[in-house]
């Protein structure tokens, strides 16, 4: 039953979403900034999220996320249930609170955080920007690592997200999601 | 795909018309399943999943951590010391259980909630318990289930289960499984006072722990905990139970190791703030205050308690509750020197209070009782910022 309820969420999934091929050069994000992709890559825009793939969401991925405004929690996808529970982003936060909330939203998502970098401030395109890195583990033992840019603009929160399976693809594709973080530009 | 993991759904799905093995009493040292058996299945697919933790994250390393673990299951069931293959998980939780391969799990979420080594020793003898009786693969056969064994486990156990709640519905005996469980629970405290009263340990310490974590549960009233609580009910009768047991082994007093004792200290003294840390993160604030004021009553030091605890009232941010959490951290700055990240955490709810000066002086405070700390280009550029 459980392998027909997988399935059929599967299958409703690839129907909602479609993948496309993106060429070299800017595209525009979310309305707010453009980013440039400095190779062809597949695309993918569902729900809060553009996602641009080399080899596969499951193994590495590179998610745009929609600005999120304040009061509105960070568009993980939780559990059903627990959207509720998600802790809410306020324009008052400062870049360690946005940590914080990210790192308990991915909990909520049932992921292990198994550790969290400090913050760094650095350049989010023309903005001042924050970064971190974090591992987590699936409750499976799947290992991944992300690495994530944001920036607080006119009250909303920017995010940049870069997880890949630990360890190969996320060195493998570091490059090209630093590459393209510095090509932002509001 | 290997050629095991590709007939892997094929095993599961025949297992329940394989042999049951599940057989009265103890098993044996050194016990191995009839390769025909039902039991063979599961523990196939239990080392399949021991593959994946062998190089995982999610598992807690620390050599000294796990051998002083591994020391105190041989030392309540030596017997069966060789059989149990030992993985210490990171998950903020309070739980441990058993697979019937000999597979144990510890959360570190039950090592920051044991108050002592008897404590430990108790959750650790419960789940030898289970593992001697076979209680994992008893339940398998009783609800017939034709899940994933693992997906079954984590129900069974209240495991990873937790964050999987609506598996739960899609294995259609869940609600059987956790009524049986209940029964074998039972007869796990019971087994498992059994083994640590022989190995030394004072028995009056599982009451105390139960009522510990009755408090903590009764603090919350959630679907996330519901199937955990479900087969671990930390009830009246449960605490109550364990108390007549332990009163009737009075006659024969024990004297427990007390260098192990001390060497639980340490290690728990090494980890705790990172337990801590895990446990706030996870959200679970109602808990956590809990959790908080027992390691104080446990003698945890009471500044670095009010730390975590304005660390629990910063983050969940309801009415009031910036204020209460400034309130702890002035507790916790009372310690000389402050501490953890005190004045770091001030500056936070004053920048966030719009309070400017005040968040630049605690976060040049930071800045001067920490000058080599790894943060301090995020906080010196929020001291510029709020000085623009």
């Amino acid at each position: 039953m459980k392998k027909i309820l997988v399935l059929a969420v599967a299958l409703l999934m690839t129907g909602c979403q479609t993948t496309k091929l993106l060429k070299v050069g800017d595209s525009k994000m979310w309305d707010s900034y453009t980013v440039a992709t400095s190779e062809d890559i597949n695309v993918m825009k569902m729900g809060s999220y553009v996602t641009w793939t080399q080899y596969g969401r499951i193994l590495v991925l590179v998610q745009f996320w929609r600005p999120v405004e304040d009061g509105r929690s960070l568009p993980f996808i939780y559990p059903f249930g627990k959207d509720e529970k998600a802790p809410k982003f306020k324009s008052s936060m400062s870049p360690d609170e946005v940590v914080e909330i990210y790192r308990s939203g991915i909990t909520l998502t049932g992921k292990v955080v198994t550790k969290v970098s400090e913050l760094a401030p650095v350049n989010f395109g023309t903005k001042q920007g924050y970064r971190f890195d974090l591992n987590s583990s699936s409750p499976k033992g799947v290992d991944f690592r992300s690495q994530i840019v944001f920036t607080l603009e006119g009250g909303k929160l920017y995010m940049v997200d870069f997880t890949a399976n630990a360890t190969h693809y996320f060195e493998l594709r570091s490059p090209f999601f630093e590459t393209a973080v510095a090509s932002i530009q509001f | 795909m290997s050629l095991i993991g590709k007939f892997l759904p094929l095993v599961a799905l025949g297992l329940t018309a394989c042999v049951s093995t599940a057989g009265d009493g103890p098993i044996t040292p050194g016990h191995r399943p009839n390769l025909n058996s039902t039991e063979a299945g599961l523990w196939l697919q239990m080392d399949q999943f021991e593959k994946r933790l062998a190089n995982s994250e999610l598992v807690e390393r620390d050599a000294e951590l796990n051998a002083y673990l591994k020391h105190l299951i041989c030392r309540i069931g030596p017997e069966y010391c060789d059989d149990i293959k030992l993985f210490v998980i990171r998950y903020p939780y309070f739980n441990a259980s058993m697979a019937p391969n000999g597979s144990m799990h510890v959360w570190t979420g039950l090592l920051l909630r044991s108050h002592n080594e008897a404590q430990l020793a108790t959750v650790l003898g419960h789940e030898l318990a289970h593992y001697l009786n076979q209680h994992s693969l008893r339940k398998w056969e009783t609800t017939k289930a034709t899940s994933e064994f693992l997906t079954f486990f984590s129900i069974a156990t209240g495991g990873f289960g937790m964050g999987i709640i609506g598996l739960a519905a899609t294995l259609g005996g869940a609600g059987s499984v956790q009524a049986y469980s209940r029964d074998l629970e039972r007869e796990a405290d019971e087994f498992g006072l059994d083994l640590i009263h022989t190995a030394g340990f004072d028995t009056r310490e599982a009451a105390k722990l139960w009522a510990q974590v009755k408090t903590e549960k009764d603090a919350v009233d959630d679907d996330e905990s519901s199937l955990f609580w479900a087969s671990h009910p930390p009830t009246e009768e449960r605490i109550s139970n364990l108390k007549k047991l332990s009163a009737a082994k009075k006659s024969m007093p024990r004297v427990v190791d007390g260098k192990k004792g001390l060497t639980f200290e340490k290690l728990r003294m090494r980890y705790w703030h990172d337990w801590a840390e895990e446990l706030v993160s996870s959200g679970r604030m109602s808990e956590a205050l809990i959790v908080f004021d027992q390691l104080k009553g446990n003698g945890f030091d009471p500044h670095e308690i009010s730390y975590f605890k304005g660390e629990v009232y910063r983050r969940r941010g309801n009415d009031g509750d910036l204020t209460a959490s400034l309130e702890n951290y002035m507790d916790a700055a009372k310690a000389n020197p402050a501490p953890l990240k005190t004045y770091k955490k001030m500056g936070l709810v004053y920048q966030r209070q719009g309070k400017k000066a005040e968040a630049i002086e605690h976060y040049e405070k930071y800045l001067k009782q920490y000058p080599d700390a790894t943060d301090t280009a995020i906080v010196r550029t929020y001291i510029r910022q709020l000085r623009k």
